[in-house]
């Protein structure tokens, strides 16, 4: 899913191009034809991207989002090929995540809270909590940046390497 | 190699805020198109800088995991606010989700017993990644459907406390737990030895 965001840039994007990216994986599943699959992440990967490049096109010029630069798909796509980080490290940001977000104060895990839990548009966090939907957009900007560099404090910590 | 555009905002940030800050805008699709080519050849530039986008892809994937099961906080009165996008995800694209779940399940299932017991070497070992990947799509599923239908929790069951994930999430089918334990298992890859 954070490949997809970072192709669309919108979590019902997002989702919509998972479940049609599933129904391909499921009807090749399913094909008495199919071909035996050597690397399922590369593979499941492949049509993932070709889903989102198609939503991109389909629907890009109605989306909110700018357009994706093709130089900027590379390297994302080079960035998640090269990610060979481990489950047990997943995990162990998942947890330091979870405390960092207990930490924020009360209107960034608000406002976090609204646009990851409630789907909520930047206009509509911004109506709740009265700011311009700009003001709120660079906010969850800084509220990554924040958690980003709490996740990999904790980390260290545990460790014992600089973040 | 390309060579690296110039800033053409703030040339007072240092390189690593600089790429951060084009990084979590872009997430929010706020970048236009001169930012996303520098990000690019930021990123085209420097290892380094494509290990940080990873390193916030993963941040990103933790997130909306998290929120899917509800621990992130929800905001305390603030609901009648907050657009009711769940509600109108879950009209557009119900049609999918059980077809989507129960078919995901069956494949992630079918590789798994194969890997483990039928060890058929043209199929490769779902890596723990995939896992996440189908984990956090299942824990997705499952917040929206609880956001959508309320009516159709028990309501003689215990309260729970807000900070126990399982009890937020729901229990995960048993294909799922069998998954996530091989994955910690330490397995060998089935063309290995």
């Amino acid at each position: 899913m954070a490949y997809l965001m970072a192709m669309v840039r919108d979590l019902d994007a997002a989702e919509e191009v998972f479940q049609n990216a599933a129904v391909v994986v499921m009807q090749h599943a399913g094909s008495p034809d199919a071909e035996p699959i050597r690397d399922f992440r590369a593979w499941a990967k492949e049509i993932v991207r070709r889903q989102a490049l198609h939503y991109l096109r389909a629907k890009g010029r109605a989306a909110r989002v700018a357009a994706l630069e093709p130089e900027l798909l590379v390297q994302i796509d080079r960035a998640f090929d090269d990610d060979a980080t481990d489950p047990a490290h997943r995990q162990r940001e998942l947890d330091a995540l979870r405390d960092c977000a207990t930490r924020l104060p009360d209107v960034q895990r608000r406002m976090v809270a609204m646009r990851y839990e409630g789907r909520a548009s930047f206009d509509a966090i911004g109506a709740a909590v009265g700011r311009t939907a700009a003001a709120v957009q660079r906010s969850l900007s800084r509220t990554r940046r924040m958690l980003h560099d709490c996740v990999q404090s904790k980390l260290a910590r545990v460790t014992g390497v600089a973040p | 190699m390309t060579s690296i555009p110039p800033r053409h905002d703030d040339d007072s940030l240092p390189p690593s805020r600089e790429l951060d800050g084009l990084i979590t805008r872009h997430l929010d699709g706020g970048l236009d198109a001169a930012e996303q080519r520098r990000l690019a050849a930021l990123l085209d530039a420097s290892p380094a800088a494509r290990e940080t986008l990873a390193r916030y892809l993963r941040l990103e994937g933790a997130l909306i995991r998290l929120a899917s099961a509800g621990l992130l906080g929800s905001p305390t009165g603030d609901g009648a606010d907050v657009e009711p996008r769940l509600r109108d995800r879950a009209g557009a694209s119900r049609w999918l989700r059980p077809a989507a779940v129960a078919l995901a399940g069956s494949v992630l299932a079918a590789t798994v017993v194969a890997v483990l017991f039928v060890r058929q070497p043209e199929i490769g070992l779902l890596r723990g990644a995939d896992v996440a990947f189908i984990a956090d799509r299942w824990l997705e599923l499952r917040a929206a459907d609880a956001a959508a239908e309320p009516e159709a929790q028990d309501p003689e069951a215990p309260e729970v406390e807000e900070d126990e994930p399982d009890a937020m999430a729901g229990s995960p089918p048993g294909w799922l737990v069998a998954a996530v334990a091989d994955e910690g298992a330490g397995l060998s890859r089935p063309d290995e030895g």
